[in-house]
């Protein structure tokens, strides 16, 4: 199911059949300027299972979202319920089946990793031993006695995620979990969410990195100014951009374009190749060609990719979309 | 709850600021030691001959000239007398006798609640410290946002970290109060005087102790709540070095009628059951002369228990509301 929020929703699932959902979800905040809604009426659901991208450019909302369903700060208006129960009333119900990393993660700078997690271990009750099990697991079983101040960003993030697992979570939430970290840091992380939503649990992850969202994702909830733009299926979402253009390989460019822009076409060349705008049909092309014995070596429909969707959907709404990779 | 208190009491004593702050007690403890060892021990052989050379000294003059002397008082203070009947300046006790030079004995029961008294601020300071930077610490890491997705009951969270503040720092009081009276104990016994150390002088110094557990415990709990409603340690610093300064230094001075109401003043009448303090109060006499005079007030053990009790109150109240209501970034 694909959602084009608010024009194209269509039946709503049941909130049990939901990891997460909000309706009408309102956040204003009061600064210097005046007033700043940084959640406008945001209806979101995160489908049971899978990795859940939630994406937007920055300031678009996501943060506070999260921070919203995770009791953190107060929501103006609207509902939201995680796995059916209504939070934040009932967060304490279903708290012990959540992980969250909001934003970068936050220790006690002058304690361990090891004594980090250990106080919140024996916070939700659990047992010592499991936190050297939960350490190693992370990759981080040799520097867990260390100080967390002492630790890289890729390291922070790691414990972070350590200490996510230390509740057993059916949802994990990650706010941006690749911020600042680098390549090898990004892939690693990348990767743990990846397993963590194969392994049947629900993973939302917060990015506006549409790459990360088009790698690691199933399904994915697009935001801007506080507004759900569209939801569905990455897969989805973006075949329902309907190819637009076709890239062509051809012996004779020059000729092929010619004949090409002569019947009427857009094209212009890109590599070694010509791409064709505004067609999405590949018979027209190889049988214009074909009549002036031009034979085609490849053809290929330029599919849309999650950025395409992006700045369509920006630009639908007007929004700004710097910052987006 | 009490797991959340266990783990926050856990956290307290693993933290450098506890540990430097309690480092700091003990070293303090120890200057207030030594104090007490420099008002108890007896002069040295040569401060004993020397101030029996200028007793020596004085004695010889009182015999050449003493009787002048007394003369001389005689005839001023009956000048004086002509306008105030009652001034005595002492004209019968102008002989230098021995017992009069050198140092008087220190004794323990007159000592001791002062040394008390002293030991108090101290550990009411540092737990008001120790409680505020346990707490602001948190928000000022950010932590605190990470560990509300563990515990999002918020008055739990409030509640242990509080409770965790006030016995967390029981022990350290206690071994801190323990150590000074010990310590005095044994100093005054080996170079002073613990005559007249009754049961009831032990009964009082007891209760001083307790009151005196009990205000670290209060400026624990109140240290952490200003964390909460500050989330900065050296904020929290900054506002009660700032009141201190201000409020009971400058203003409390110039502004008589607040005395009642000043933190120390208080202070004072809870540990040593009722205090005294001074006003000036000026008139012109019938003669059109202007005099001041200092009048002495007391402020009772009531007033000051009741006083520190609300304002606590007030200070762990506000911080629960705020607590309860801001956003947590």
């Amino acid at each position: 199911m694909t959602t084009r929020a608010p024009r194209h929703r269509e039946s709503t699932p049941s909130t049990a059949e939901l990891a997460i959902s909000t309706r009408g979800l309102r956040k204003t905040y009061l600064n210097r300027k005046g007033r700043h809604v940084a959640v406008a009426g945001l209806d979101l659901d995160v489908p049971l299972g899978g990795v859940h991208g939630f994406l937007g450019p920055n300031g678009s909302g996501k943060t506070t979202t999260i921070r919203m369903l995770l009791g953190l700060i107060r929501a103006d208006a609207g509902t939201m319920s995680i796995f059916g129960r209504e939070v934040p009333r009932h967060l304490p119900e279903v708290v012990g089946r959540v992980g969250a990393i909001v934003e970068s993660p936050k220790f006690f700078p002058a304690f361990s990793g090891r004594k980090n997690l250990q106080l919140l271990a024996e916070a939700i009750g659990r047992p010592k031993g499991i936190v050297d099990e939960i350490l190693e697991q992370t990759g981080l079983g040799e520097r867990g006695k260390d100080k967390y101040r002492t630790y890289s960003l890729g390291m922070k993030q790691r414990l972070a995620i350590a200490a996510t697992l230390l509740k057993e979570p059916d949802l994990l939430i990650f706010d941006e979990p690749t911020n600042g970290l680098d390549p090898a840091g990004i892939r690693e992380i990348r990767n743990t969410m990846r397993s963590l939503g194969e392994q049947g649990r629900t993973v939302l992850v917060s990015s506006h990195l549409l790459d990360e969202v088009e790698q690691v994702a199933d399904t994915v909830s697009i935001i801007g100014h506080g507004r759900l733009l569209a939801s569905g299926p990455v897969a989805e979402l973006i075949g329902d951009q309907t190819a637009t253009s076709i890239r062509v390989g051809v012996s004779d460019l020059v000729a092929a374009q010619r004949i090409l822009t002569d019947g009427g076409l857009l094209v212009r060349h890109e590599g070694g190749l010509l791409v064709v705008e505004g067609v999405t049909d590949g018979a027209e092309i190889t049988k214009r060609l074909a009549a002036h014995e031009l034979f085609v070596n490849e053809l290929t429909p330029v599919r849309a990719d999650l950025e395409s969707v992006f700045l369509e959907l920006t630009a639908d709404e007007g929004l700004e979309t710097a910052g987006v990779a | 709850m009490m797991r959340l208190t266990k783990v926050e009491l856990r956290r307290l004593y693993s933290r450098r600021l506890t540990t430097i702050a309690v480092l700091g007690a003990l070293v303090i403890t120890g200057l207030m030691l030594f104090g007490a060892y420099q008002e108890a021990k007896p002069l040295s052989k040569a401060e004993t001959t020397a101030q029996r050379a200028q007793f020596d000294q004085a004695h010889k003059d009182w015999v050449a000239n003493g009787a002048q002397q007394v003369q001389d008082c005689l005839t001023q203070q009956a000048e004086t007398r002509k306008t105030d009947p009652k001034a005595d300046f002492g004209c019968n006790q102008m002989e230098p006798k021995w017992a009069n030079w050198g140092k008087p004995e220190a004794k323990f029961a007159q000592m001791m609640p002062n040394v008390l008294l002293a030991g108090s601020y101290l550990l009411a300071f540092v737990a008001f410290l120790v409680g505020a930077g346990f707490v602001a610490a948190e928000f000022s890491s950010g932590s605190m946002a990470n560990w509300l997705t563990f515990e999002p009951r918020r008055m739990r969270v409030y509640a242990s970290k509080l409770v965790a503040a006030g016995l967390g720092l029981i022990p350290v009081t206690v071994a801190l109060l323990g150590l000074l009276t010990a310590g005095s104990w044994v100093i005054v016994r080996n170079y002073a005087s613990t005559a007249g150390t009754t049961a009831k002088v032990w009964g009082d110094l007891a209760l001083m102790g307790g009151r005196a557990l009990a205000l670290a415990v209060a400026a624990a709990v109140a240290g952490a709540a200003m964390g909460v409603l500050l989330r900065h340690t050296a904020a929290v610093l900054g506002i009660a070095v700032g009141y201190l300064v201000l409020v009971e230094g400058v203003f409390g001075q110039a502004l008589q009628g607040a005395r009642p109401w000043l933190l120390q003043l208080n202070f004072n009448a809870w540990l040593q059951h009722g205090a005294t303090y001074f006003i000036q109060t000026c008139k012109t006499d019938a003669q059109g002369n202007y005099n001041c005079q200092g009048v002495e007030k007391t402020l009772t053990f009531g007033h000051g228990s009741t006083y520190l009790a609300l304002l606590v109150v007030f200070a762990v109240g506000l911080a629960a509301l705020v607590f309860r209501r801001r956003d947590v970034s």
